[in-house]
Parts: C-alpha cells; structure tokens; sequence
C-alpha cells in the first residue's frame, strides 16, 4: 500500500495510540472530580498543556485543546468578530485558505464583516507585501495560513508578523494545519496572536486540535461565557486521553521533525521529476514549498478519475481538499487563476513519515500502469 | 533585584566573544566587625561554595571584603544568576582580569569597552574611572585615566569622553592580587548569610504576604522553616502544591527548605461548636501560635515569623495581635508591619512568590469562619470564652500536632520556576 494522502489525514503513530489507550484506561475519570482519582487525571491534563506549551515555546495558559483545527478556527473568527474595537470590522485573509476558514468567514461577511482576500500569484506564492497592502485602518484581523493544503505554498508569515509590528491592534491568526508536520511554529518570532494545529495531521486522534491564544487576548470559547477549564475549549467532560495523546504526537512530530523533512524531499523530488517526464504540470510552486505536499495536473485528464485509477493500483493520492472533494472545483488552484484544463486534472500527492525516498521508483511505475489504464480506455 | 540584569547577558551567542573571565563579589555590611565579620566571611564563603555546587569549572577566591569566582563566561551567567540569591553579597560585576601591567591593562579594558559597545546600543559615551590599592603599581591613578582613556579613544569607534554622564563606564581596579576592569555593578540581595542568626518558624498561608516575610527574615541571616495549616477534607490537596511551590522557590534561596503540613480540622470543628462565632478566628489564630510555638521548640526555633501586617483585614488590628500573640510563648516577628501591601507586591514579584500566591485556593481561614469577626477583640474576653469552652487545649494541640507531616524541599538551579514537579513522579511522562 501506498498511501500518498498526508495532508488529508496520517496514520496514527503506535506510541500515539499506546498513550491514547493507556491514557484513557488509567486515568478515565472526570478532571473535575475532586477525588483522588479525578485528580490525577487533572494532572495528566495539566501536564499535557504543559508538555505542548513547552513544545511551541508558549506560556500553558495560552495553549486550548479543541475538538480539531475545524473548531479552533470557528473560535478565533467568532471570538475576535466578538470582541473587534469599535467601529473596524475589515479582515484580510487570503483565497487560498482552507474551507474551515473560510465559511466562517462567510458567515461574517452575511453578518456586516468586510473581508479581503488576497490572491497568490499563478506559481501559488503569497506575497507577504499584497497581504500587508491590504490593510485599511478599519482592519481588526489578519488570517493567513503557514502551509497551502492543495499546493503546499508556503506563506512568508513571518515577514507578514513583522509588517504588523507596525499595526499592534491588528491581531495575526495563522492556520499551521499543515505546516506543523514539516517546519517549526515560529509563535513569537511572526508575533501570532491565534495558531490553530491539528492532532490527526500529525499521527495523532482525530477530533483533538490546538488553539493558541496569545496571553492578553480574551479566552477563547464557542458559546456560552464559561473560561475553558483545564485548557480544553469544547464544553463537556475534557477528554484526557486525547490531550496527552495530543501531546505525544506534537512531541514525536518534533523529535522526528528533521529526519523526515530530509527524507521526504528527497522523495518529492524524484517524483516531481518522473512525473514531468510524465506529461505532468506541477502546480506547486517551486520555490518554497513544503516538501511533503506536492499537486500536479494531467492535462487533459480529471483528477478524480485519476485517483480512482491509481487507487486501482494501490497508490492512494488525494484530490485538493478531501472534505472538498465533491465540490466542483478547488478555490484554491482557481485563485492562481490557473487554465481550468490544468485545475481539473490536479491530483495531489501528500507524504506521511513512513515512505522512504526509495519509494519514488515503485510509486512511478504504479503511474504508468494507471496511467495506461486511461490511456487505452480513451 | 537581579534576574533581568543576568538575563540580559544571556543575550545571543555574543558569550563566545566576551572578555569576561571574573565574578567579582562584594559583600559585608560596613558595620560588621570583628569576630561577627570573621563569622559573616565563614559562613558567606560556605553559602557560596553550596551555591555553586555542580558547576564546573569554578575556583572561587576570597581577599579581604571580596570574592572571585574564576570560570569561563558562560559559567559565570549561571554562577551570577544563583549568586543573586545568596544573602550576604551585595553586588557582583562581570570582570576582565588582567595583570598589572600597563599593556595588558590597556587590552582588558579595550576587550571590555568593545564587548559593552556591541551588547548595549546607543552607547554614545564613555569614561575610565580607576583605583590602585597595589602600592607596587608604577603609575598614580591621575595618570593612569589619561594612559588607559587615550588608549581607548581612537580605538573605541567614535565614542566621546563624557565624565560627568557617560553611558558607559569602565572601571580599572589594580590590586595587589590582580588587576579588575569592568563596566558594571549588579546589585544582589544584600542581608546577612544564611545561618549567622539561627532560625525561625515561618506561618505560611499561601497567600501573597506569609512567604515575603520569611524572606525577609531569611536576608537577615536566619534559617526559616515554615508551617502550613491546613483542613483535610475541607481544603483541596492543590492548595497543599501550592505551598510546596512556594517552598520551592524559597528554597532557591537558601538551598533548602522545609514545611510542616498540620491538619487544623479537629480543631476548626471543635471551635464551631463551643466558641461563639465573632470570637472564632482569634482563638483558632491563638492556636496556630501555640502548635506552632511547640514545632518551633522541637525544630529548635527560636522565633515565629508571620506574614501580618496593619489593618489589611479584621484580624489584623493591635488588639487583635496582643490577644494572638498571648498565646505565643516565643517572640513573632512581623517583618511587613511597616510596608503597604503595593510594596509587598513589588517584593513578592522580585523573590518569585507572587505568581503562585495568586493561584486561586481557597485556604483554612475562609470554612467555618465568621464573616464578620470581631475586630477588637479584648484579650481578657478572649480568655474568658476560651476557658468557658471547656475544650482540652493542649490535647487538641497535641492531636493537631500528630497529623504533621514534613516536607524538605530543595533548591532547583536548573529552572528557577515556581512550576511543582511533583508530577514527574508520577509516572505522568509515560502518557506524553
């Protein structure tokens, strides 16, 4: 099996499953418990925050747990829409960002909010001075994702966080969903206010996800007007487990950090290569791109029907966003204002830490034989 | 006090180019004299030598009224910053040695003018002050400023000479063991060493006051150890985590320190019952003193020390401390009588305790305890409603006393935080 699909979703790490299960198990009861017993599993979620706080070189009083990057992104544009000065309801964002940003956004826009979104260039690159240009005095928030999930563009936050040194009301939200498994979070450096993370991105549970919340800023929440106990935004009982879990994979992402992103550029090249040679169009930019996502385009061929063909064979890759997958067309090759010839065949290839580069020669020879598939059909 | 102006040195990888070789530490009251100041060197040389225990390569040096600290600079941030919390020294510069030689002086005081330069921006201005006290030293010090400055000048990348207000100072000490260039002068905690005045029981609440005041009683010299009261089940055990991490950090500055934990609860439930509620906070104050006057005799204290101050709540009033203090049979001292609680605060920020006096829990004083206690009590109305009990004092202090429990706390240079690593004993690691 080759499972070329990353940035939809990973594989869940053994030793992230081992603490989950063990984690669940020993220390099950409710962290509100005044008990012993309920003590020592607040412990374990305290030490958890702790454990990522340290991981992100934040404070632990700035790190939430939440029920996954889709709620966390729905509880920054609702807390800060809450909680705008006065008078400024602008946010900038870009048109690229992912749907968990953008519908929340939509729903602003139905309520009075003025939105900008700023557009890359063709090859996919933001402009850190296009987003920064977009700025009006009446701007509150700045949303700008670390790493493209369709072309793996990386976004120059760190010289946007520097442009809004000038500004310091405009608060800074960067989505690092995908960024967090290839490059480190530089919170303080690109002076974020908001970063949202995603645990089963990085071989971690599905529904955990990070909030952070630069200390100063009001508390994050979904509803209601209770501060999140413990540091887990989602109200209900906390899910212990799931925290340490968390936590052990943001660790083991780290630790493992350096290894991988050698390995996989490795791969990423000699698959770039061979499928130009192919016949196919990257559409990742190539210049700084987050290895382990790469999107290229077969003219003249859908994409999905590529999948399904190469899945035929094996090779499982993803088409743009996976929870987009049905839509008619991705937003985000659209901004590039790419021909809709090459948008239409875009299939994406995203590497978990798994694959060793060795890989590319067998991954390339299941290609031509789907890619004959096709050919022979039409 | 200390901590940021250390930090600043950490500043960057610039260690790798700094000229510093030498802590230079003073210390001693100009007071002291005699047999007390032999005493006082003793013991701050120990207290030191403990400081720096496990940090190599040091080679410490004492000379009359001074200490050096010799290591490499990247040891002596670390010496600085646990110098910073040994009482007894009252300032420490960051020092070039050199011998006492003309050029070589020229070049240590050039190192130390560049390093400065690079490290502060906007030095615009300096000057050279000197002091000789090596007799054998060709050159007077009116003429050592002109053959150091004019050294200097052309190679200080533009500054000017400034003696009235320069932004940078570089100081030349030739002594008789060496020559000393430095440019600035870190103030440390001032007091007496630890251990030159006994030792003292501290009463300690977790509040923001209680821990200041055994600080302030440990800078004069004296060892403290504390007690905690407090009320199984009524109270949460977190409250116990927090006291421990205050004693955490009060350890930093000693290098150990210990609490007693005692339950009052027996106590508290005996009080509701037979004591008439306004008069309930000062009899369950007066036996505090009376448990803790028994731990201070059998830990061989000598004092109590409280976190009381004057009118900050009703239980601090005069009259309420003569009806407490009736019952303590050793003297209590109470270092903050004279501050304002915003002074306490600034004191509490800079020992490291006001963070986690903050933490919300709630301690023994707010269960069963009236809202509105008498203010004034009057000492005699006081025994009077303690005899009418009936309650067997002594007995219940005894009981009281059985549940105590002793926690030794250690100093922790490694991370000066206030965070309790209790947990890492419990196995929390194995989940994360």
């Amino acid at each position: 099996m080759l499972y070329l699909d990353a940035a939809a979703t990973t594989p869940p790490w053994p030793e992230v499953v081992e603490a989950y299960a063990r984690a669940w198990q020993e220390r099950f009861a409710h962290p509100g418990s005044p008990h012993e017993l309920g003590l020592r599993a607040a412990e374990l979620l305290k030490a958890a925050r702790r454990q990522v706080a340290e991981l992100l070189g934040v404070e632990p009083e700035e790190v939430f747990f939440t029920n996954g990057a889709t709620e966390a992104n729905a509880a920054v544009f609702l807390g800060a829409a809450s909680s705008a000065p006065e008078g400024r309801r602008h946010i900038v964002t870009t048109a690229v960002e992912h749907p968990s940003v953008l519908e929340p956004l939509a729903r602003l826009e139905r309520r009075g909010f003025r939105v900008t979104y700023v557009a890359p260039d063709r090859s996919g690159t933001l402009r850190a001075r296009d987003v920064l240009a977009a700025l009006t005095p009446e701007t509150f928030l700045v949303s700008v994702m670390y790493v493209n999930h369709e072309t793996g563009s990386i976004h120059p936050i760190e010289e946007i966080g520097a442009g809004l040194r000038e500004r310091p009301n405009v608060r800074f939200h960067v989505d690092a969903v995908q960024a967090a498994a290839v490059l480190p979070l530089p919170i303080r450096a690109a002076r974020i206010d908001y970063l949202t993370l995603s645990g089963h991105k990085i071989h971690g549970p599905r529904r955990t996800g990070l909030l952070f919340v630069r200390k100063g800023l009001p508390p994050p929440r979904l509803y209601g007007d209770g501060v999140p106990e413990g540091g887990v935004l989602h109200p209900g009982t906390p899910d212990v487990a799931a925290a340490a879990a968390f936590a052990r994979a943001l660790r083991l992402t780290e630790e493992r950090r350096t290894a991988f992103v050698e390995r996989v550029r490795d791969l990423s090249e000699r698959l770039r290569e061979g499928l130009e040679a192919r016949g196919a169009v990257v559409l990742s930019p190539r210049l700084s791109r987050a290895s382990h996502i790469l999107n290229v385009s077969f003219p003249g061929m859908r994409g999905e029907v590529l999948v399904r063909a190469l899945s035929a064979h094996g090779v499982y890759v993803g088409t743009r966003s996976a929870c987009r997958s049905r839509a008619p067309r991705s937003h985000v090759l659209t901004a590039m204002r790419l021909p809709a010839e090459l948008v239409s065949g875009s299939i994406r290839l995203s590497f978990a830490e798994d694959l060793e580069p060795e890989a590319a020669e067998e991954i390339l020879s299941r290609f031509d034989r789907a890619l004959r598939d096709l050919r022979s059909r039409s | 006090m200390g901590e940021e102006s250390t930090r600043e040195r950490l500043w960057g990888d610039e260690a790798e180019s700094s000229p510093y070789d030498t802590l230079l530490v003073r210390y001693g009251e100009l007071a002291l004299k005699g047999k007390n100041r032999q005493d006082f060197e003793r013991v701050l040389l120990a207290r030191v030598r403990r400081a720096l225990e496990g940090l190599a390569p040091v080679r410490i040096r004492r000379t009359f009224g001074r200490l050096y600290v010799y290591a490499p600079e990247a040891v002596l941030v670390e010496a600085a910053r646990r110098l910073e919390r040994v009482f007894g020294i009252f300032s420490f510069s960051f020092a070039r040695s050199a011998e006492n030689d003309l050029e070589a002086i020229r070049a240590a005081a050039l190192a130390v003018l560049r390093a400065e330069v690079a490290r502060r921006p906007g030095v615009r201005t300096f000057k050279v002050s000197a002091r000789r006290t090596d007799p054998r030293f060709p050159m007077r010090v009116p003429d050592l400023l002109p053959a150091i400055g004019g050294y200097l000048l052309p190679r200080s990348g533009g500054l000017r000479v400034d003696v009235n207000h320069p932004d940078l100072e570089i100081t030349v000490e030739i002594r008789p063991e060496g020559t000393f260039v430095y440019a600035d002068r870190i103030p440390g905690p001032g007091g007496l060493p630890l251990g030159t005045n006994g030792k003292a029981l501290l009463l300690l609440s977790g509040g923001i006051d209680s821990p200041v005041a055994g600080w302030y009683v440990m800078r004069r010299g004296v060892r403290v150890e504390a007690v905690h009261f407090h009320s199984p089940p009524y109270t949460k055990p977190e409250a116990k985590d927090k006291v421990l991490a205050l004693g955490r950090i009060l350890a930093s500055w000693s290098d150990e320190f210990t609490v007693h934990f005692v339950s009052l609860t027996e106590i508290l439930l005996a009080l509701r019952e037979s004591i008439p509620e306004a008069l309930r906070t000062v009899i369950l104050r007066r036996f505090m003193m009376r448990i803790a006057v028994r731990l201070a005799r059998e830990r061989r204290a000598l004092a109590l020390v409280t976190g009381e101050s004057l009118g900050q709540v009703a239980s601090q009033t005069l009259e309420a401390m003569a009806a407490i203090e009736d019952a303590a049979e050793l003297p209590v001292l109470r270092p903050l009588v004279g501050l304002d609680k915003t002074e306490i605060i600034e004191r509490a920020r800079k020992i490291g305790t006001y963070e986690t006096s903050v933490l919300p829990y709630e301690d023994t004083c707010t269960l069963f305890l009236p809202r509105h206690p008498k203010t004034r009590p009057r000492l005699a109305e006081v025994r009077a409603a303690e005899e009418r009990s009936g309650l067997d004092i002594s007995a219940l202090v005894d009981r009281a006393l059985g549940t105590a429990e002793t926690v030794t706390l250690r100093a922790e240079f490694g991370a000066l935080s206030s965070t309790p690593n209790v947990e890492d004993d419990k196995g929390l690691s194995s989940y994360l």
